[in-house]
């Protein structure tokens, strides 16, 4: 079967005006139907590049090698008018910043009408039902009443069920959320995850949530991809990344996260060191510089992808010299 | 006691003056509603809420930023009395403030030398060798010399943070309000600015007043915490009490959204201040409200020693305290 989406040592550069800045390298990774995938990392990782990729939303700057499929079809070799097409009709997304992705001069209703445009063969009054049926399956109240509203006076966890409810309007195959608790407060965060956690019966395909939130991750996804300096160094399903990490960065991540510290300390543990800069091109592995168990190996030669053995296609790997018995 | 806090108001007028001629309107919005709390020497205190709860209003409050109609704030048993901006000068030179967006809060045209050092020339600091003394803060916080003519813009937002940490220090301040010190950073060096915070704590004695929404990091940092909503404080006390066995079911509700036990997911948001909800602020929201909660407002009572909450319906009782 073909997986909904198949990545393949893509590698993405940007050209800067201080040189190329290698945002991704080497990327492989493949999501399948019906799968929740945490794409985690801190900033500067590459993960929000990787979630543009997705939705084919790459700047004019970046320069691609490898290869993107979703559902088999390249997607950096279709042309400009095909991409267009596939945004909205088979990849939809949610964004960090609830207040910013909405038009705040259009009422919710005309937006969620809006966004049907690709749907084909409904008029004008079956998009607006639907927009008020999803609205009220998402949770809002009222769902008539906001369908006049404007942004301005929805509060920020309305706003972000707004945008879950467009993006599942266009019923994607792909649905990518980029940090969609980030801005909110924590009873509102509760509520939206429970949400999330609600869609993936919606969402007849594959759901990418993008966060730095290990507990979120453990909390939704089934399995989890961790990037680090734009290259993914561990993928596999969550209970197992968490719970047997086998990359070394892997394991400085978790080890920081202080939700998952269960004594109360005021000395938290951190990674020494700092992300190298994407600017440097460089041999070796990106995390040698900060690794404590790293070899003279790691410095000069790039860390191999070994597989960890739980799904025996090679989708679970760490990639990291050390692995290699 | 470095900080004494008694039944604070904060209102902020609204409506202009339109709004004056119509009848029974709205005139003000109260922001804080009564709040009290104390801190010790060399302590943290936590102060949890989400956003509206008023947090920030009372970390300004606290230096005379923002509109207080009445009660008392002593900082260091100092009380600014009188009218005017004046009198509070005298209590900003004992208080640091870590505002939440440092890049905001650094002047982007001025070096970090100089903007490290500012507060000596706020206060008409004599004597003071500020090349000096920015050298020295800047060491106090783990950055090499070289940071000393960096502009804003060339700041990592860890980077920014430590230089906030080095300017309020710089006043040896017995009180260090940080506004949210760790939002926006990656976990690796959110860490690491907490256990700065910590490790200056440990060598020059100050107090915190940490203003937090990440229940996570308070639990590790704080000593006592102060919950918020709407405005007041509805529970505080010892961290690992309130931590271990929370009494208000808004608490409850904010802890469960991470760890164990029985999870309370509440419903809707936190609802309008004008005019504040009738009874309990809460019971709008709250899972186990009844009927009394809709007419009655509650009073605060102490579940544990210093562990105190204000409603009526404690999720634990005065005798189960201690015993777990």
């Amino acid at each position: 079967m073909t997986p909904l989406l198949d990545i393949a040592d893509l590698s993405i550069t940007y050209a800067t005006a201080s040189g190329p800045v290698r945002a991704l390298k080497d990327v492989s990774l493949r999501i399948e139907k019906g799968e929740v995938l945490g794409l985690v990392g801190e900033s500067g990782s590459g993960k929000s590049t990787l979630a543009s990729a997705m939705m084919a939303l790459l700047p004019a700057n970046a320069t691609i090698s490898g290869r993107l499929a979703f559902n088999g079809a390249d997607l950096f070799a279709l042309d400009p008018e095909a991409r267009r097409r596939l945004r909205g009709n088979g990849v939809a997304a949610i964004f960090q910043d609830p207040f910013t992705a909405l038009n705040p001069a259009t009422r919710i209703g005309a937006q969620l009408v809006e966004f049907q445009h690709h749907k084909t063969g409904i008029g004008h009054a079956e998009r607006t039902r639907r927009a008020v049926a999803m609205l009220a399956r998402v949770g809002i109240s009222d769902p008539e009443r906001r369908m006049r509203q404007y942004p301005f006076e929805l509060s920020g966890g309305i706003r972000q069920r707004v945008l879950i409810a467009a993006a599942l309007l266009t019923e994607p195959q792909l649905l990518v959320a980029d940090e969609p608790t980030t801005a909110l407060d924590a009873t509102t965060e509760m509520q939206i995850i429970a949400l999330l956690r609600a869609s993936r019966a919606l969402v007849d395909g594959a759901i990418v949530l993008v966060t730095h939130d290990m507990g979120l991750v453990a909390d939704l996804c089934d399995r989890v991809a961790v990037m680090y300096a734009g290259e993914l160094v561990e993928a596999g399903p969550t209970a197992e990344v968490v719970a047997h990490p086998r990359h070394p960065y892997t394991r400085a991540l978790l080890a920081c996260d202080p939700a998952l510290i269960t004594v109360q300390t005021r000395h938290f543990p951190t990674i020494p060191g700092q992300v190298p800069d994407p600017g440097i091109p460089r041999d070796g592995c990106a995390f040698a510089a900060r690794c404590t168990e790293a070899s003279g190996l790691c410095h000069t030669t790039p860390p191999p992808m070994v597989s960890i053995g739980i799904g025996d296609d090679g989708g679970d790997f760490a990639r990291c010299h050390r692995l290699v018995a | 006691m470095v900080l004494e806090i008694e039944d604070l108001v904060v209102r902020y007028r609204t409506g202009g003056w339109a709004g004056a001629l119509r009848p029974k309107s709205q005139r003000h919005v109260e922001v804080l509603a009564g709040v009290g709390l104390t801190l010790d020497a060399g302590r943290t205190l936590g102060v949890v809420g989400e956003s509206g709860s008023g947090k920030t209003t009372l970390a300004r409050a606290v230096v005379g930023l923002a509109p207080i109609a009445a009660g008392v704030v002593r900082v260091d048993g100092m009380r600014a009395s009188g009218w005017g901006d004046g009198p509070w000068r005298f209590i900003r030179r004992k208080v640091g403030f870590m505002f939440q967006d440092p890049l905001a809060s650094l002047d982007p045209r001025m070096d970090v030398a100089t903007l490290v050092t500012e507060p000596f020339v706020i206060h008409r600091t004599q004597g003071i060798d500020r090349r000096r003394e920015a050298a020295r803060l800047l060491d106090l916080v783990g950055l090499p010399a070289r940071f000393l003519e960096r502009h804003p813009y060339q700041l990592s937002g860890g980077q920014a943070r430590r230089v906030s940490v080095a300017r309020a220090l710089a006043l040896k301040p017995k009180l260090v309000i940080a506004d949210e010190p760790t939002a926006g950073l990656d976990l690796s060096i959110q860490g690491d600015v907490l256990n700065l915070m910590t490790d200056l704590q440990a060598e020059l004695g100050m107090s915190y007043l940490l203003i937090t929404h990440n229940l996570t990091v308070a639990r590790h940092v704080a000593d006592e915490i102060a919950v918020m909503y709407l405005g007041r404080i509805v529970e505080t006390g010892p961290t690992d009490a309130i931590y271990r066995a929370p009494a208000h079911p808004y608490t409850r509700a904010l802890l469960g959204a991470r760890g164990g036990g029985e999870r309370i997911v509440l419903e809707g948001e936190p609802p309008g201040l004008s005019p504040r909800p009738q009874g309990c602020e809460f019971h709008g929201r709250c899972p186990i409200a009844k009927p009394r909660c809709q007419s009655e407002a509650p009073v605060e009572r102490t579940v544990a020693p210093r562990h105190r909450v204000l409603c009526h319906f404690p999720l634990i009782q005065p005798d189960m305290a201690g015993t777990a």
